[in-house]
């Protein structure tokens, strides 16, 4: 990594490693923390001992990373990296309260604070680290199973069951169990199955409700813009308003309101930077055109175009995310920007064949997905959304049919972009424990219905 | 943990140095417990800021563990008590002057002296803390003209007991010893939660190629690693020891010269054990023989062996006579006295201040008579302190203890203190003992006066040395006695040498008198550091000198049976409370062991009201094997009712696969105001000797709450 003389890291032997959470309490108190909160935390791989696959603990914090996702995606530029440790230091004065770096780090190092509107981390006691001692948390280990070193000298392996494997770089190493570590199943045990105790995700409708509102309106606005139909149809004012209504909804989730003009510092490599900055052209140039004051003929052009290009960096956004089982999620904004721009454009043929696409992409998640059915949601979506709304839309005659129709359409959407929402999970330490361990349960299964079991 | 941090912290701005020099001092953490970690106390504007490991200290060099690091938040917790407490009518408890709690103590203690004699108070004590000045209190009860205590111990004494009968003394090898061995036995020990920088030592003991056995019911935290894990039934221990060592015997794997020299009553014992098949106890225990023969494999072909005996599996009702047959499995291969080598159940080579040591010094007087009435069984609390006569019980003070929470039989207890005149509690936290009182006086804390402790795990004597003055009004117990003997008109010179004036200078005197029977050991010396206690053995043993009678390691012990009535070789019999036995009388009403062990979140009942710890123990939850749960019909989180005849709780099952069928368990400690202790359950009834406390024997029925 540029600039960083020697990479510093953590390595965690898990012969050594009980759990016991000292480093968490150590952490704490090091850094003034709540009583109960730490920057530190214990992810126990297989805590229900399911008979005959070990057991070990992952005692994590920030990893400090040579390739941080958080730095990379931060759109206000708070993060940095110390030279001398390697350490990646959060500046909370610099931080807008986005959250984005909770969904971009894999390791769930970073976390909001939702009475300060910040996000805090773990800093590697980089102080203390400049001053010659190890981070509180290495220091304080009760079993010597938390140490601090060059990473590139650290002995051990990158990666360990239960730890997501990314191309972050994380500076950490682990020091794995012995071979014959678990002990061997009784007679008395049963087959068994990681229970189903599914984890919290970051991501949910109720915490993100104000994204729903802003990526659709702004969908809405881009398709109305680009149909070429948005000077007979929109007036200045109420476009106004509605882009007001977007980017109001799209600050309403920062914790810090005021800093939210950070968000565009980081347009080099955060698609939230461009995303904002995209928005913010989108909103002026279609203004503008919109105005007729000495708009160029090509500006309503133009502001399509930006209005698209600001869909796509929209969708881009939640690169760092995944939905469980699919590539394409049906509620991206780019796809209902098009719905929109061919709806309001009256090109029947294209709205059908994107209405059609997107139906596809609905169902398969259903089918193939790890998502969750939802049936009423579904029947809202399908038969509402994509079935009776459009064929109102297209058959009815009276404009109040009509209207009826498109907003069912537009009911349609906002169901599928809800669940775009609910469906979102981000990598995470605990998430990738239960995938591992149901994988590990699967392979011992097929390993002992193949050969008897020797020791 | 919870992962939300928030808002400014605790220390307001944060430093830009976070390590700019503070005053450091050493001291050490008094709590009942194998660590006995020597701390280095950081202390910043008179507040605790952090808490280092004392590297001097060889058995805990690391860093204290979670709890040792959350005496920051103990200190200054704002639960904390700071001033005397007087209960109010109302059940509520109100800040009072300690002029008038010390000027209504008084009263009380007079009023009951005059009207029922001095015998009438009970003085109930228990291992909430270690130090010389906790001879203070027996000093003062006995100034004040007799009382009544109890005999025993909760913790520890039939284990003790059995070593001692077989061994001579409680002593073994030194705690980084561990390395050295090539089979390690852990019965019915976690050292993973209960004493984790002992799981440094196995470590390095298992990298050399070590092999490690764990047997407990549960799979536990240290059974992860191991080699061998054996599920027996609990307190079943004793018929896979006798298997072991007829396996052993029948392939003449035994150390026919260190029997020569050092063990009495082998051949006996062989005869005994000639029935002891592997399939017998396998039966008992209900485990697989091969693992039976597993184990005997091990000792026939590794060597140095160590065998180390947990306290938890000593509190059944025939657990003596089980430690004796475990400590006759080294004695017959000659494991004993050598590196690598021994039995580890307690090591009482640090105290050097006991002119007899424990369990000796628990039991009661062979003759009464004398100011101390020693007639109440620590285990049968309860119920002897209701039924005690002539004088009976008016007055209770409880310090350095939570009986209530703590002691088997908790409605029995409850019953006993509420049918008290008076109560008073010295206490750092408003516990369920606290809660009965009618007087609570707030206690010190280890950082708030000096004293001199040992251990029983390493051979380190240290100084708890005073580093923070006590916060609020609180006061050490030597000085509330202090004040007490004034208004009771015990002179000062009566005082002198027992009951230290209120000052730091007069406690430092008292430590040095007290360590002027040693030789060459200061209080200065102490201050750096921890000192080992002066004439111990690293390797225990080394010298092949028993105290028993006989010289010799006594598998034949005489002594046992005419003390205890027990068989005068180890034996196996079902314990107390067993599936078995019940089964034929009573239709198996109470079907499933529970299990109450100790978790690395607690000491016994302290630590878990912090936040710091809570944050990894929110809530009491019943462990139950999936198998078990299904046949309840119980889910995870799914409220249950744990019972008996004796008592009964409510709590969350958490089904879990790693624990035996049969068996239930839900860690000790919590208070009944924070969910329920487990005492309500267990029985009021002694080991089979030492006078230990068998609440372990508890059979329950577990039913879902519907």
């Amino acid at each position: 990594m540029s600039g960083v003389r020697v990479q510093k890291g953590f390595q965690l032997d898990l012969n050594l490693c009980t759990g016991c959470g000292a480093c968490a309490v150590a952490c704490a108190i090091e850094n003034e923390l709540p009583w109960g909160t730490s920057w530190r935390w214990i992810e126990t791989f297989n805590p229900d001992r399911l008979p005959g696959l070990p057991l070990h603990h992952l005692s994590l914090a920030c990893n400090h990373c040579a390739d941080a996702p958080c730095m990379e995606h931060c759109p206000a530029l708070a993060y940095t990296k110390d030279p001398v440790t390697g350490a990646v230091l959060l500046d909370q004065g610099h931080c807008i309260g986005c959250k984005y770096c909770t969904w971009a780090c894999p390791y769930d190092a970073p976390r909001y604070e939702p009475q300060r509107g910040v996000v805090s981390k773990c800093t590697f006691c980089h102080e203390r680290q400049l001053e010659g001692h190890s981070p509180a948390c290495v220091s304080q280990c009760p079993t010597g199973a938390l140490r601090l070193g060059d990473v590139e000298a650290l002995a051990g392996s990158a990666g360990v069951a239960g730890f997501p494997s990314t191309e972050a770089a994380p500076s950490i190493r682990f020091v794995p169990l012995r071979g014959d570590a678990a002990p061997e199943p009784n007679p008395w045990d049963q087959p068994a199955q990681v229970p189903p105790r599914p984890a919290a995700s970051k991501i949910s409708l109720a915490s993100e409700w104000p994204l729903v509102v802003f990526t659709l309106l702004s969908a809405g606005l881009v398709g109305a813009i680009a149909s070429a139909a948005g000077r007979a149809s929109l007036s200045l004012p109420v476009f106004l308003a509605a882009a007001g209504l977007a980017g109001g909804a799209s600050t309403l989730h920062l914790g810090r309101k005021l800093r939210a003009w950070r968000a565009l510092l980081n347009l080099r490599r955060s698609w939230l930077s461009r995303e904002a900055a995209l928005f913010l052209v989108f909103v002026a140039g279609s203004a503008w055109h919109l105005s007729g004051i000495g708009a160029p003929d090509w500006m309503g052009t133009a502001s399509g175009v930006l209005g698209f290009a600001l869909l796509y960096a929209m969708d881009r956004v939640y690169d760092v995310t995944r939905t469980p089982g699919i590539a394409v999620h049906s509620g991206r904004v780019l796809l209902t920007g098009m719905l929109a721009a061919t709806v309001a454009a009256g090109a029947t043929a294209a709205w059908m064949g994107i209405a059609g696409l997107k139906a596809a992409l609905y169902l398969q998640r259903k089918w193939r997905g790890g998502v969750p059915w939802r049936p009423s949601w579904a029947v809202v979506r399908l038969a509402g959304g994509l079935l009776a709304g459009p064929a109102l839309f297209l058959m009815a005659a009276s404009p109040s049919w009509v209207a009826t129709g498109l907003a069912l359409l537009v009911l349609g959407e906002v169901v599928d972009r809800c669940e775009f929402y609910q469906d979102l999970t981000v990598p995470a330490p605990v998430r990738q424990a239960r995938e591992d361990l149901t994988r590990m349960l699967a392979a011992r299964g097929e390993a002992l219905s193949g050969s008897s079991r020797t020791r | 943990m919870d992962r939300r941090s928030g808002n400014e912290g605790r220390g307001g701005a944060r430093r830009p140095h976070p390590l700019t020099p503070v005053p450091v001092f050493t001291t050490a953490c008094p709590r009942n417990c194998y660590s006995t970690c020597s701390f280095r106390v950081h202390v910043e504007d008179g507040r605790l800021r952090r808490i280092e490991a004392h590297p001097g200290n060889r058995a805990a060099p690391e860093g204290p563990c979670l709890k040792g690091l959350a005496y920051v938040e103990r200190v200054s917790s704002p639960h904390r008590i700071l001033h005397p407490l007087r209960r109010t009518p109302g059940g509520d408890f109100a800040p009072v002057s300690w002029n008038d709690a010390l000027d209504e103590i008084t009263d009380q203690l007079v009023r009951i002296r005059e009207a029922h004699g001095p015998q009438s108070v009970l003085f109930y004590k228990a291992s909430g803390t270690k130090g010389l000045l906790n001879q203070v209190g027996p000093a003062f009860w006995s100034l004040f003209g007799g009382y009544t205590t109890t005999y025993g111990d909760l913790c520890w004494p039939a284990g003790l007991e059995a070593s001692r009968l077989t061994l001579g003394e409680n002593k073994h090898n030194a705690p980084w010893d561990m390395e050295n061995a090539r089979l390690i036995v852990m019965w019915g020990k976690n050292p993973a939660e209960t004493n984790i920088h002992q799981g440094v030592f196995v470590e390095r003991a298992l990298e050399r190629g070590g092999r490690l056995v764990v047997i407990d019911p549960r799979r536990t935290e240290t059974a992860e690693r191991a080699h061998l894990l054996i599920q027996p039934r609990p307190g079943t221990d004793g018929a896979i020891a006798l298997a072991v060592a007829h396996l052993l015997i029948r392939d003449g794997a035994v150390d026919e010269h260190f029997i020569r020299n050092h063990v009495l009553g082998f051949d006996e014992f062989a005869d005994s054990v000639r029935t002891c098949s592997p399939e017998w106890a396998a039966e008992i225990a209900e485990v697989p023989v091969d693992q039976i023969e597993r184990l005997a494999e091990l000792f026939r072909t590794t060597r140095p062996a160590t065998i180390n005996a947990g306290f938890g599996m000593q509190r059944y009702a025939n657990s003596g006579q089980t430690i004796r047959a475990m400590v006759a499995l080294l004695a017959v291969t000659g494991n004993i006295g050598k590196p690598g080598a021994g039995w580890i159940f307690a090591d009482l080579q640090s105290h050097v201040f006991d002119a007899v040591k424990d369990p000796v010094a628990s039991f009661p007087p062979a003759e009464s008579g004398g100011a101390a009435r020693v007639s109440i069984s620590t285990a049968r609390l309860g119920a002897e302190m209701l039924t005690t006569r002539d004088p009976v019980l008016k007055f209770a003070w409880v310090e350095r203890g939570n009986p209530v929470t703590q002691n088997p039989d908790t409605n029995t207890v409850l019953r006993a203190f509420r049918s008290l005149d008076f109560r008073v509690v010295v206490e750092q936290f408003l516990t369920d003992t606290a809660r009965e009182a009618d007087i609570v006086l707030p206690a010190k804390t280890m950082f708030e006066q000096s004293d001199v402790i040992n251990a029983y795990w390493h051979p380190y004597l240290q100084l708890k040395q005073k580093v923070l003055d006590p916060p609020g009004e609180v006061r050490p117990e030597s000085e509330i006695y202090w004040h007490l003997a004034d208004r009771l008109g015990i002179s000062t010179e009566a005082r002198a040498g027992l009951i230290p004036a209120p000052s730091d200078d007069a406690v430092e005197a008292y430590l040095r008198r007290h360590l002027e029977q040693l030789d060459g050991v200061t209080l200065e010396q102490l201050r750096e550091g921890p000192v080992m206690a002066p004439g111990h053995q690293e390797i225990a043993f080394a010298d092949g000198v028993f105290a028993t009678p006989s010289g010799r390691i006594e598998l034949r012990s005489e002594e046992a049976a005419n003390r205890w009535s027990v068989d005068v070789l180890p034996s196996f019999s079902e314990s107390a409370e067993s599936v078995r036995s019940t089964a034929a009388e009573d239709d198996a009403s109470y079907p499933l062991y529970f299990m109450t062990p100790n978790t690395k979140n607690r000491i016994h009942s302290q630590f878990n009201n912090l936040e710091s710890i809570r944050a990894f123990s929110p809530t009491p939850v019943l462990h139950m094997h999936p198998r078990d749960a299904e046949a309840r019909g119980v889910r995870e989180g799914d409220s249950v009712r744990v019972f008996n005849d004796r008592g009964s709780l409510e709590v969350p099952v958490r089904p879990v696969h790693g624990i035996k069928p049969g068996c239930v368990s839900m860690s000790n400690g919590w208070w009944i105001s924070e969910g329920g202790t487990v005492n309500v359950c267990s029985a009021g009834r002694e080991t089979d000797m030492g006078h230990g406390a068998a609440f372990h024997d508890n059979l329950v029925r577990v039913e879902p709450v519907r």
